[in-house]
């Protein structure tokens, strides 16, 4: 944890303090996020998330280099047949509503490979903090396990501005988060696409 | 001026973005029946085949746990000839007299009226020990939204006792079952679950095998 303030404190400087003649632009992104659960995650929720979104703020250190903050929340949700679950010599059969809600917020750099085009590639990679709500309703109870996780993420996509300064980003990220608290972590493939603003 | 129409856009879309999520627990419940869960524990250490013979009252015991909502009657005649019919079908022979039982079986019944969150399962009075299931609570309706709410639910326990052979102050219970759900103003709806989830108490283990 104490290694992601750092982090994170070194990001907000460089936002605010880098001075050379590229790095005087900001962005940002903001987009709807699609999410394909993975690993222990899919055997929890199998079911792709349709409810994301991603508030992503950077600024480029040099023509090709940019550091960014991002704020995302996804949510994953999946009702079970009416079915029974076993522990030892006890069966509870019910109807079971699941549901992760993550909140990543992370810092990152991305590299983008054509920065004087229209068309820029990129890839990136970050890391963060993960709060991660684990739920599940049963009957008229419920459980919830409310967690914050150490995460990081890869991913690559591009960005096509059709005006100055205006266009689309589409890109893909791979979320994953370590074990916390006794409680496993998720892992999730994220598909992004909406708007990149240059200021 | 187009630098600053461009930052005005990327803000209504990031005030816009939650708004699209409306809730961050879509789905749940929508019928009745959705609420319906059904519990069985039971001693592993018993032997189920070797004690054929049972003995259970005329009546069903009504407990009025937290509220004091009169409990409905009405379906008595329709719980109790639903256990018989599964412990017939179980092989198992019911006794007019309680000397001639190998266990005893009784059936309660309870209402409780929730006004907020504060009943745990595995906490309460009837239950005594189901310590995987901790951690549960209410929810329904509504739960985290903030506001006060009132709705009723019915629980059904049947217990199983082995009896001692000596008069004791307190019985072995080898197997029990409790049903809970949210109580429908229909009672066709009501019995029909009734019917069901007796038929489900008896189709778990020890009486049916894990599927």
């Amino acid at each position: 944890m104490r290694k992601i303030k750092y982090f994170i404190v070194i990001a907000v400087l460089a936002l605010t303090l880098s001075n050379n003649s590229y790095s005087q632009e900001t962005f940002t992104n903001i987009t709807y996020d699609m999410s394909v659960p993975l690993g222990n995650t899919a055997d929890f929720i199998s079911k792709t998330s349709f409810r994301g979104f991603s508030f992503d703020i950077g600024r480029y250190v040099t023509d090709n280099l940019a550091i960014d903050l991002r704020f995302s929340w996804h949510t994953f949700y999946e009702e079970m047949p009416f079915d029974s679950y076993y522990d030892g010599t006890q069966t509870v059969t019910g109807r079971q509503y699941r549901y992760i809600n993550s909140f990543p917020i992370t810092g990152g750099i991305k590299y983008y490979f054509n920065s004087s085009s229209h068309f820029m590639p990129y890839i990136g990679a970050g890391l963060g903090a993960y709060g991660q709500y684990v739920r599940t309703d049963m009957g008229i109870y419920t459980v919830e396990n409310r967690q914050w996780h150490f995460g990081f993420f890869p991913e690559a996509g591009f960005v096509y501005e059709f005006s100055y300064g205006t266009g689309f980003v589409l890109n893909a990220r791979y979320d994953n988060t370590l074990a916390a608290g006794g409680h496993d972590g998720n892992s999730y493939l994220t598909f992004s696409v909406g708007f990149h603003f240059r200021h | 001026m187009k630098k600053k129409l461009r930052k005005i856009f990327s803000f209504i879309i990031v005030a816009a973005m939650p708004l699209a999520f409306f809730s961050c627990y879509p789905g749940g419940v929508e019928y009745y029946s959705d609420t319906d869960i059904i519990m069985t524990n039971y001693d592993e250490d018993f032997d189920f085949n070797a004690n054929m013979n049972y003995f259970m009252p005329d009546t069903v015991h009504y407990a009025k746990g937290d509220s004091d909502d009169e409990i409905e009657r009405k379906f008595e005649d329709d719980i109790l000839n639903r256990i018989e019919s599964n412990m017939t079908k179980l092989g198992y022979t019911r006794q007019a007299d309680e000397n001639d039982a190998d266990v005893y079986v009784v059936a309660t019944v309870t209402s409780s009226s929730y006004t907020g969150i504060g009943w745990i399962p595995g906490g309460g009075w009837w239950w005594g020990g189901y310590p995987g299931w901790g951690g549960w609570y209410p929810w329904y309706p509504g739960y985290g939204w903030g506001y006060s709410y009132s709705y009723t639910t019915g629980s059904l326990f049947m217990e199983m006792a082995n009896p001692p052979a000596t008069q004791q102050d307190t019985v072995d219970i080898v197997w029990n079952s409790a049903i809970n759900g949210l109580l429908s103003t229909s009672d066709a709806n009501t019995l029909e679950r009734i019917n069901r989830n007796i038929d489900q108490a008896f189709n778990q283990p020890p009486f049916a095998p894990k599927k």
